[in-house]
């Protein structure tokens, strides 16, 4: 199991008369033995003009060495933090607008004690709330918003699988922070607000698949606010705003999901909106 | 034998160097440039260019050692900077239209001599005397595909011939052996 | 599903329409490429971009056969494959100032699905490729103009492509930073396909082994610089041909035959 190299047939590569065949055995056992390199070195630290050449490129290399890099282990939780990095998570006006929609919900909530905002019976987080994630999702993903948008279409990671890690890391600040708020609201965490959350960020994906993320996101927020404002409006709670229709978000968001990855293809492309903005 | 186990493992200088250690970076020159110039040499058949290949190699290793990872793989992590940084120098030289001098033939008995014969069969004597049968331009691509870890674009640089042509004589030489050690 | 093409043919394009909305960018191109580095010339508005984003895989062609790296472009498997051998830098990119160089080009080295082990050298080397070694740990922002393309070239090699499109590449290069960047460009050529998309004939030329020239979305010339150079010697007003290097003169004096046809 401990083969090393012979004495004498290192002396005779290092004469570079070794013989074809020892030679390759020689090079491949090298590669992988500590030991075989340094009787290597050793050996060639006799042979006068071998060791001038090394000798002299050792000087010249160590004469201008330059100041080392800042080099990652390229680990995937490197590439992870990397691919995060450019997302919405990760950048500051995204992050604030959440904290900020979180705090002013909250600050409604204890102002009118849970009673709902003006004629609303709904908790503003509830009304609130959903809207989170699709903001994120309008920012992960887009020629408006990411700069090398173009660059990262023609990627292997580039389409759905990017916005998906994207998406993960904007739920993943999203929901510990609404379920933190519904604990200062005393409102507990509550899937009322959770799953519509879900529903609204997988229908956005999917609308992404047809008229754009950034577009679908418009829409979906859009309707939204459109339900919120009829409830305000109304004085009476909309049915989509309370606890029993649990079940049919649930069915949206499953849905949605499906069909989603049905439809993945449809990001391997630019949206046919994105013209050469200039052919000049 | 120099078996004394208290010096630090390449790994270990490595990871020194990462850290910024001068000391650490020197040391870990004494012991491989010796075997990298001599492989390179044999690669290129052209002193000069295996020595700024040398100097381009250990540069990226005093930038680059903070990335590696591995666990005794120093060897090969070393060898293949050396390999990019290889070919990359013959696709410059290929670029400048300047012939790229590889020297197939450098092994010159055709004919094994007595004291290959005794040398090799030290190691695996079928192995090396089927090694020494096969036509040079088999034995090249065989050399840098197989030994060398190239692909088969990096090898077609290499060697200055079609990526086609690599395929083909890599499968002929395979087949080659084959037949010589059963 | 079209049966891949034979090997060694980097980019097979035949009858290639590409028309939007309102208007049409492509109209029937032809284009075979292999090895090399290969010049794609054309005024404004002749169709380069829109071709550099189809061969990109980004743009979908309204009808014609594309074939690229010997896969049909249909097959998510196969698309998958050939982005992970392309390399693309267009025209305007954008980048995430805060990123350093390296960071930069880490980042599409991830997205391309390189090996992980591989990543931190891959990048190293690119960027010693391109010359911003001494750079590589500024943030973006801190750099100018000519840095930031090579930053964008740098991330477009850093997979060793065997298709590399640069569209317009030298814009903000200086005279000295084009010489190297020519060098580079030939090197890569040895043994990937190279397409440089631009309108400075000039510019490219010397880095080209051939160049096509592309007018109202069809190819109108191929061959090599110094064939460009020739139909320039024969036009008939040669007086009239503006364009101060030989080169120049026989692209006007194409692009002239063409427009009279
Ligand atoms: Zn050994």
């Amino acid at each position: 199991m401990t083969w090393h190299v012979a004495r004498p047939t290192i002396l005779a590569y290092v004469d570079g008369d070794a013989a074809e065949a020892d030679a390759w055995s020689i090079e491949a056992h090298v590669t992988d033995c500590e030991r075989c390199r340094t009787e290597l070195a050793a050996a060639a630290a006799d042979d006068p003009a071998l060791a001038a050449d090394l000798a002299a490129s050792r000087t010249a290399l160590l004469a201008g060495l330059p100041p080392q890099g800042r080099i990652r282990r390229g680990s995937p939780a490197r590439g992870l933090r990397i691919l995060l990095a450019s997302g919405p998570a990760a950048r500051g006006p995204w992050l604030l607008a959440t904290l900020m929609v979180l705090a002013l919900a909250i600050g409604l909530d204890l102002a009118s004690s849970g009673a709902g905002l003006l004629g609303s019976t709904a908790p503003v987080l509830v009304l609130l709330a959903p809207l989170l994630p699709v903001l994120g999702v309008a920012a992960s993903y887009g020629s408006g918003l990411d700069d090398a948008h173009e660059i990262i279409a023609t990627t292997a990671a580039g389409g759905l699988r990017l916005l998906l890690i994207r998406t993960t890391a904007v739920l993943a600040v999203t929901v510990p922070a609404t379920i933190a708020a519904g604990l200062v609201t005393g409102l507990a965490w509550s899937a009322t607000w959770l799953v519509p959350g879900l529903a609204l960020t997988t229908l956005t994906l999917l609308g992404g698949t047809v008229v754009g993320v950034t577009r679908a996101a418009a829409l979906v927020g859009g309707g939204w606010a459109l339900v919120v404002a009829v409830d305000v409006i109304s004085e009476t709670t909309i049915a989509l705003l309370t606890g029993p229709a649990t079940p049919a978000w649930l069915a949206v968001f499953g849905l949605s999901a499906a069909a989603l990855v049905l439809r993945r293809a449809a990001f391997n492309h630019l949206p046919t909106s994105i013209r050469p903005h200039s052919e000049a | 034998m120099s078996g004394a186990r208290a010096e630090p493992s390449d790994d270990e200088l490595l990871r020194a160097i990462g850290r910024g250690s001068q000391e650490a970076f020197e040391e870990y020159y004494t012991r491989n440039a010796a075997w990298l110039l001599l492989r390179l040499r044999r690669r290129c058949g052209d002193a000069e260019l295996a020595a700024d290949v040398v100097q381009e190699t250990f540069l990226a290793v005093w930038r680059a050692a903070g990335s590696y990872r591995g666990r005794g793989q120093a060897g090969g992590w070393l060898w293949s900077i050396a390999t990019r940084r290889l070919i990359d120098a013959h696709r410059r030289r290929v670029a400048r239209g300047e012939s790229v001098a590889v020297d197939l033939d450098h092994d010159p008995a055709v004919a094994p001599s007595a004291e290959e014969e005794a040398l090799a069969a030290s190691l695996d004597a079928d192995l090396a005397s089927a090694l020494h049968r096969l036509a040079p331009e088999l034995r090249a691509v065989l050399q840098a595909t197989v030994l060398d870890g190239l692909s088969v674009r990096e090898a077609a640089v290499l060697l200055d011939i079609p990526e086609g042509t690599v395929k083909t004589r890599a499968r002929r030489a395979r087949l080659h052996l084959k037949e010589a050690l059963t | 599903m079209t049966a891949p093409t034979t090997l060694g043919t980097h980019v097979e394009v035949r009858d290639l329409v590409v028309r939007f909305k309102n208007r049409t960018a492509l109209e029937g191109l032809d284009l075979n490429l292999d090895a090399g580095v290969h010049g794609l010339l054309g005024p404004n508005g002749a169709g380069k971009t829109t071709l550099m984003r189809v061969l990109g895989t980004i743009a979908r062609p309204t009808s014609g056969q594309v074939a690229v790296l010997g896969h049909d472009l249909g097959n998510q498997r196969a698309l998958r494959d050939v982005r992970r051998r392309l390399g693309y830098l267009p025209q305007h990119f954008g980048y995430y100032p805060r990123f350093t160089v390296r960071e930069f080009v880490e980042y599409f080295a991830w997205l391309k699905e390189m090996p992980s082990a591989s990543i931190p050298l891959a990048v190293d080397r690119a960027i010693e490729r391109v010359g911003l070694a001494d750079r590589a740990d500024d943030r973006l922002k801190r750099l100018s103009g000519g840095m930031l393309r090579r930053a964008g070239i740098a991330q477009a090699i850093v997979n060793d492509p065997d298709l590399l499109l640069l569209d317009e590449p030298t814009a903000g290069l200086d005279p000295e930073q084009r010489v190297d960047f020519r060098h580079l460009l030939r090197a890569i050529g040895v043994d990937a396909c190279v397409l440089v998309a631009t309108h400075l004939v000039e510019d490219v030329a010397v880095a080209c082994t051939e160049v096509s020239l592309v007018n109202g979305g069809r190819t109108v010339f191929r061959g090599t610089p110094d064939e460009l150079a020739a139909a320039g010697e024969h036009a008939p007003d040669g007086e009239l041909n503006s364009g101060d290097s030989p080169i120049e003169r026989g692209y006007t004096a194409v692009l002239r035959a063409d427009r009279a046809r």
